[in-house]
């Protein structure tokens, strides 16, 4: 059958060759559509539950196209009138663009402050100050913004920060390579430096650096591959048949990648690399042949014909168990890695049938002399050999006991084997990215988006915001999350600067109010959808470590549960009698001391004890401030002066008049008269009748009982605050940032809206609609392809030794010779992961193909081996005699190999990228041991167990 | 029919009366100032406002309001509005006296504050109007116009920011209703000149004015639009200057 194929190939030999070329010319043309593509969201599988939020929240949010863009001027003066500026017009650009979703920077952070008589909400640099004062001034302000600082600028002040978050819909490397990048530079002065971190530009330089890489490296896999055939041929056509071998093979596995449009990534720079280490060594084995019988003879077509159907069995063999190691690829649910596995496969099964088609035709078409070339083909090997071989004769047990005790001596390493799966960790060390992270992670908080998706019925609900902003000060609250900022910040603030309390408003109605200065303001976008039904609390992890990422996730996770798994309940105070409302306001202070902690230990203080603070508020609520005590006169009095002294006072009086009207307000705190009733009463006995209206009155009165309960309320915050103070650092209470938020907590303790959960309740309340509460972001989606990775990797082991195991039983017909097969690489492989462990290399996309390459490459040696045995068994030789004679025959191919595959994976030392780096050091090392191995400890097992061969032992 | 062609060619007439026979560009948009922030508008109008905000994907937020504006040919106009819903803004009063004189109560505080002037390309309320599209500003104090082009109804202008404006559109392209002298249709384009927004206007004749009653303003890079329908429009009731304070601003809405 075989016979007659290559019968058919010889006959046919110029027709074989022409196809071969129109089909690489084919595949050749192909390779236009070949695009890089490194967004590992496109990694994982698509109805992976954190991708799908992950999605979800970018699409709604933005948050995942997030490129942190951290610059330092040359001269260190960020805060110039000419860097501003340049800022200024570099947002304005980069926000008219329709492909960004959103550009937050100094220059239009949303400023909200305090001006005479009212608020004003404003980009930060709307006007650009010129004098050297004028800008030290405007530095100071930012330097005391919570929101800017290690947001948009470092807290020395000297480096600035802008995060550009791309359309979900655009092509993310696109925009920032012809977008985001270019606007930037051109910009900012060049002496500037710049630096990108985040999705977008990771992957862009990730698609950078594999493209350079790919085109530095085919030059030196050129060169090695000539080298190493020249070595072993020395002849034109040994060096030139498995080299075209080699290239066709790459041509064509490339070409239907472009056919299918699957993307290059990361890792494929191996695929060449691979293809030309492994692809070769057909060839070689081809070409070996057909020279060891060829000669000038007339039946030198017959002689071809027939050497090219010996050869085929061991080469297809041999294609077999490689692709066994790549097909082992394919169940992974990371898609870099299954399709890497499929296109290696796919380029060893082209280099296979090319070596056997190719060659056998193009060897009868090119004829020439090749007789000398065989005889020097690595003949500098056998006296390696010779000792090699008396060794293993004379310390079989040696050898056994060795490997034992390696085993035992190194399994450490097999659990203490670090993953990275985080792009940033992979560049060179001085690159661009790399020197990003740094800098994000050493002034910015980091660059890699940590959010907490909430979805509920309306985010205008106060209970609502109240909920989120708990989640907001935990996240604060832990060193892995940075700056962290939430819808409920901004109603906060907004009512700081209106009302003078940093709080979320008691009912939907103040937020409703508040909302207004939102209303249209781009900010919006990026923490709530448009429908008001979904937010996130946005915050940023600082370290890239998928350890530490990994910490982080279960952290939060466990807050989540814990809080979560009861339901929030919401009371209106209003509607309980007086014991119900200390009971409740007595709860909700333990509530909130939880948030009070958390506040406390983000500004870096040491939280208060639940037994010494407790108590205090409990004693403040049962004596919960009245309006005849002193600090509620002062309040409520200076309120009633500044409302009846106004110049836009609904009633048009004389000022004696308002006197009156004044002092019997204040009579009112005295007697507690201070319902709207109560000062309706009072103003209808002092507003002259022609005056007098009956609706203005009642809202002037509804406005002085408002004053009141306003004053009541400040009046507990300043008391209970006052308690606190005795019990944290000065340094602390002295913080005014801290303050601001620390007294609006305590106002919410005093005002009319509780919310608890329902295990803290002591009544059943109005249920906060929380439909779901999850984590998300960049660094749990890590988390996940983490997970990936590992079961990818445990995966592909087991069913690559199973695959592998399988094919010599059935070869073998024994389970015995099976078990002694795989050991050699099984123990390979073990010293290969345990040097992970303990030299630190991570598991990442390419060293988690260590395994199948190395079953699929060092079977090879095992089955040469074995299967020589079980020849010279046929022969009649005993287990001994049949090892030795094995050793020196096989040994020597088993050595030509492994040096040529080590040859190509040296290569892969010169990528810029660590995962190929490390991959290409460590395959070198995995082929050496796999030779080794081959060549020892297989041996010894056969010498000391001695296991049936033919029918002999 | 008939009847309409002799409208059209009367106001023709009359119109061209008013500018002679060459007419240019300049001259359209003066009148177009004149009728709506000159001496030729009314001198008050009160009228409730509907805002149909609908967002890209489809989300439809309504806002109902009732402004009452005041013309003053020397100065800024003012402008009242007091919001009706939805029920978390009833109430809230916005009080515009200049660009720089804005006030804002907020009922469930009942606080009234001062604002200052917010970035005029800002969205106005989230709509697609910002505060520079709903202002009473003049175009020709920033804007060169000339003829584009004209057909039976209306002159196409092309607007050219004048050096120096502070403006967020860079060229604006107008149609001019030859009936109403009001424009009927606008292209809005930012200063990168790339088109931005389009706004169509549909005015209504009442008493001896005439008034914009439906304005529809398409964001175009963003997908989203908003409605503004006027009703219950009265003009020239002549409306007391008191309605225009801080102390009126805290009125709710009866």
């Amino acid at each position: 059958m075989l016979n007659q194929l290559f019968g058919f190939i010889i006959k046919y030999r110029i027709a074989v060759v022409l196809i071969i070329i129109i089909l690489t010319c084919f595949f050749g043309f192909q390779m236009k559509n070949l695009y890089f593509e490194n967004q590992m969201t496109q990694w994982v599988p698509e109805d992976d539950p954190v991708l799908k939020l992950l999605l979800h929240t970018g699409e709604l949010f933005g948050s995942n196209q997030l490129v942190l863009i951290t610059f330092k001027i040359d001269n260190k003066q960020a805060f110039s009138h000419q860097t501003l500026t340049q800022v200024k017009f570099l947002t304005e650009e980069l926000s008219q663009n329709d492909q960004i979703f959103l550009v937050n920077s100094l220059s239009n952070s949303p400023y909200i402050t305090q001006i005479p008589g009212g608020i004003e909400v404003r980009d930060f640099l709307e006007n650009i100050p010129e004098t050297k004062d004028k800008l030290a001034e405007l530095k100071k302000s930012a330097s005391s913004k919570d929101t800017l600082v290690n947001n948009v600028i470092s807290s020395d002040g000297e480096w600035l920060a802008m995060s550009v978050f791309i359309d979900s819909q655009e092509d993310l490397i696109e925009v920032f390579k012809e977008t985001v990048k270019p606007t930037i530079e051109k910009h900012l002065d060049s002496q500037t430096e710049i630096y990108y971190s985040g999705v977008p530009s990771d992957a862009y330089f990730a698609n950078e650096f594999v493209s350079s890489d790919m085109k530095n490296m085919i030059p030196l896999i050129v060169i090695l591959i000539i080298t190493v055939l020249y070595l072993s041929f020395r002849h034109w056509k040994g060096i030139v048949f498995p080299f075209i071998v080699v290239a066709i093979a790459v041509i064509w596995t490339f070409g239907v990648m472009g056919m299918f449009r699957s993307p290059l990534n990361l890792i494929s720079p191996a695929i060449p690399v691979l293809l030309m280490a492994l692809g070769s060594a057909y060839g070689i084995h081809v070409v070996n042949t057909l020279y060891s019988q060829s000669d000038m003879s007339t039946q030198r077509l017959t002689k071809v014909q027939s050497a090219s159907s010996q050869i085929a069995t061991p080469v297809v063999l041999a294609g077999l168990t490689t692709m066994a190691g790549f097909v082992s690829f394919l169940t992974v649910k990371l898609k870099i890695i299954s399709e890497f596995g499929t296109f290696s496969a796919l380029g060893i099964f082209f280099a296979v049938i090319i070596s056997l088609v190719f060659i056998p035709a193009a060897h009868v078409i090119f004829k020439g002399k090749e007789t000398t070339a065989q005889k020097r083909h690595m003949s500098y090997l056998t006296p390696f050999l010779k000792v090699l071989l008396r060794f293993v004769k004379g310390h079989k047990k040696f050898i056994l006991g060795i490997t034992l005790v390696l085993i035992l001596g190194l399994g450490y390493g097999l659990f203490i084997i670090k993953r990275q799966v985080n792009f940033s960790q992979y560049y060179p060390k001085k690159s661009n990215p790399r020197v990003a992270l740094e800098i994000a992670k050493e002034h910015f908080g980091g660059s890699f988006p940590l959010t907490v998706y909430v979805k509920g019925e309306s985010f205008k609900s106060a209970a609502l915001l109240r909920t989120i902003r708990r989640v907001s000060l935990y996240l604060g609250s832990i060193p892995e999350a940075s700056q962290p900022f939430s819808l409920a910040d901004f109603i906060e603030e907004l009512n700081f600067q209106l009302n003078g309390r940093y709080h979320i408003p008691e009912n939907d109605r103040g937020v409703g109010n508040l909302w207004f200065f939102l209303e249209g303001r781009d900010e919006l976008n990026q923490i709530v959808s448009n429908d008001l039904t979904e937010s996130q609390v946005f915050s940023r992890v600082s370290n890239s470590e998928i350890e530490y990422m990994r910490r982080t996730r279960n952290k939060i996770n466990h807050f989540l549960e814990q809080e979560y798994s009861k339901k929030p309940y919401m009371f209106n105070l209003n509607d309980f009698n007086e014991n119900q409302t200390q009971k409740l306001r007595k709860s909700e202070a333990g509530y909130i001391l939880d948030e009070i902690n958390w506040l406390i230990q983000s500004y870096e203080g040491t939280s208060l004890k639940k037994e010494s603070a407790l108590p205090k508020f409990h004693s403040l609520i049962q004596d919960f401030p009245v309006p005849k005590d002193d600090d509620v006169r002062m309040r409520a009095s200076s309120e009633f002066k500044n409302t009846i002294y106004s110049e836009f006072f609904d009633f048009i009086i004389s000022d004696n008049i308002k006197k009156t009207l004044f002092q019997k307000c204040v009579s009112s705190l005295s007697e507690s008269k201070t319902s709207v009733q109560d000062f309706e009463t009072i103003l209808k006995q002092v507003i002259p009748e022609e005056e007098y209206d009956d609706e203005i009155a009642l809202d002037v009165a509804s406005t002085f009982s408002f004053r009141v309960t306003e004053s009541i309320r400040s009046a507990f915050t300043e008391r209970a605050f006052k308690e606190i103070s005795s019990l944290i650092d000065t340094d602390l209470t002295n913080n005014q940032n801290l303050s601001k938020k620390l007294k609006g907590l305590l106002y919410e303790i005093a005002d009319n809206m509780v919310i608890l959960p329902e295990n803290e309740a002591p009544f059943k309340g109005n249920l906060v609609q929380i439909s779901r509460i999850e984590q998300s972001g960049h660094s749990i989606f890590m988390t996940r392809l983490d997970h990936f990775l590992y079961i990818s990797q445990i995966q592909s082991l087991i069913l690559a030794l199973v695959i592998t195991f399988i094919l010599i039983m059935i070869m073998s017909r024994s389970f015995k010779w099976g078990l002694i097969s795989i050991f050699p690489i099984g123990f390979t492989l073990y010293v290969i992961y345990s040097f992970l462990g303990l030299a630190g290399i991570p598991l990442d996309f390419a060293t988690i193909m260590i395994a199948g390459v190395c079953i699929g490459v060092g079977i090879d040696y095992v089955i040469h081996f074995t299967h020589g045995i079980r020849e010279k068994a046929k022969q009649g030789y005993g287990i001994e005699e049949a090892v030795q004679l094995v050793f020196m025959e096989k040994g020597k191919a088993i050595l030509t190999n492994s040096l040529a595959v080590m040859t190509g994976f040296v290569v892969l030392l010169f990528s810029s990228m660590s995962p190929l780096k490390n991959f290409g050091g460590v395959m070198v090392g995995a082929m050496f041991l796999a030779a080794l191995s081959s060549l020892t400890i297989l041996p010894s097992l056969l010498l000391i167990f001695k296991p049936k061969i033919g029918g002999k032992k | 029919m008939n009847k309409k062609i002799v409208i059209i060619c009367l106001s023709l007439f009359l119109f061209s009366m008013g500018f002679g026979w060459d007419v240019t560009g300049n001259d359209i948009l003066k009148k177009v100032d004149a009728l709506t922030v000159g001496d030729e508008a009314p001198k008050d109008t009160q009228m409730v406002m509907t805002m149909k905000i609908v967002s890209s994907s489809g989300n439809e937020k309504v806002r109902e309001l009732k402004t009452w504006t005041k013309n003053n040919p020397d100065q800024d106009d003012w402008r009242l509005m007091k919001f009706v819903s939805p029920p978390d803004v009833r109430d809230v009063g916005f009080l515009t006296l200049s660009e720089e004189q804005m006030y804002l109560y907020l009922p469930e505080f009942h606080r009234i504050r001062r604002i200052a002037s917010h970035n005029k390309s800002d969205r106005f309320m989230g709509s697609d109007f910002s505060y520079e599209d709903l202002g009473v500003a003049s175009f020709q104090k920033y804007y060169e116009a000339e003829i584009m082009n004209e057909d039976e109804e209306s002159w196409i202008l092309k607007l050219s920011k004048k050096p120096g404006a502070d403006k967020p559109y860079e060229k604006i392209e107008m149609w001019v209703s030859k009936e109403s002298n009001l424009p009927i249709k606008m292209k809005l384009y930012d200063s990168s000149g790339e088109l931005w927004k389009e706004e169509l206007q549909e005015n209504k004749s009442f008493d001896s004015y005439w008034i914009p009653v439906k304005i529809t303003m398409k964001n175009l890079k963003e997908g989203s639009w908003t409605e503004l329908t006027m009703k219950e429009i009265q003009t020239d009731q002549g409306l007391d200057s008191e309605l225009f304070t801080p102390r009126y601003l805290k009125r709710r809405i009866r």
